[in-house]
């Protein structure tokens, strides 16, 4: 069953449970509404990669969040994604970034999600509205 | 998803197949680590056919790594596609682990 959302031109909105499987649902659709949009083979992985990590870090982090609302804006060689939740107020870019490897014993695995948004986004950006997590991270599409 | 395990020349081959994402990883990282960590030989893992990886990918790999590591033994990665050395290379993994092209220089890393 496809997610219950919405496109209207330049904007894809969806409305996901917060559960597991919309991580799938989600990158099916962003897939379909690109379409001949499609950005370059390298930006497509970093904007799949940021989203699977976006819609991640809530599903398997957040403790009561039941409602995801993704959407998806399309501007001049860039994407605009923002995921809002009903869960608890958290900022993810509120967590300082894990250290850089300097050995494998010492190399903490967590913290990885939100250091490759960082990372592979042209920006990330954190607001508390209306109750809702809103998360909005800017993707270069070249 | 899929993980081929398998020995040969003293040397444990894990060949993984398909998106290394949350969902996947979820479902079959128990089975890779279970079929790797126990033996504490000298690894090699195939990227040759693995399409995306995401951050519960790169932990996974990484974990195995240490465990292999506290047991006395190396671990190499080969043949990732240019989609997922990015995101290796982002993490820093490829600091602490060899990431290297081939299988044969995988042997060589992990034997040396």
């Amino acid at each position: 069953m496809p997610p219950a959302g919405n496109e209207r031109g330049n904007e894809l909105v969806l409305h996901l449970p917060c559960t597991m499987d919309s991580l799938e649902r989600a990158r099916l659709s962003l897939h379909d509404w690109l379409g001949d949009r499609m950005p370059s083979e390298g930006a497509l992985n970093r904007i799949e990669v940021v989203l699977e990590e976006m819609i991640s870090n809530v599903v398997r982090h957040s403790i009561g969040a039941t409602a995801l609302t993704l959407a998806v804006e399309s501007g001049p060689q860039s994407l605009r994604i923002t995921l809002a939740d009903d869960g608890p107020a958290f900022d993810p870019l509120s967590a300082s970034a894990p250290k850089p490897y300097s050995s494998l014993d010492e190399a903490q695995p967590g913290g990885l999600g939100i250091g490759l948004i960082r990372k592979l986004s042209q920006g990330a950006a954190y607001e508390r509205i209306e109750n809702r997590n809103v998360f909005t991270v800017s993707m270069a599409t070249a | 998803m899929s993980a081929v395990i398998s020995e040969e020349g003293g040397v444990v081959k894990a060949e993984l197949e398909g998106r290394l994402d949350t969902m996947n990883v979820n479902n079959m990282e128990m089975q890779f680590t279970a079929g790797i960590a126990p033996k504490a030989m000298p690894t090699i893992v195939d990227l040759t056919k693995v399409t995306f990886i995401a951050s519960l990918g790169i932990r996974m790999l990484l974990t195995t790594c240490r465990t292999l590591d506290r047991r006395g033994a190396k671990m190499a990665l080969y043949g990732a596609t240019p989609p997922v050395m990015e995101v290796i290379e982002t993490t820093a993994l490829s600091e602490i682990i060899p990431v290297v092209g081939s299988e044969a220089e995988a042997v060589a890393a992990v034997k040396g």
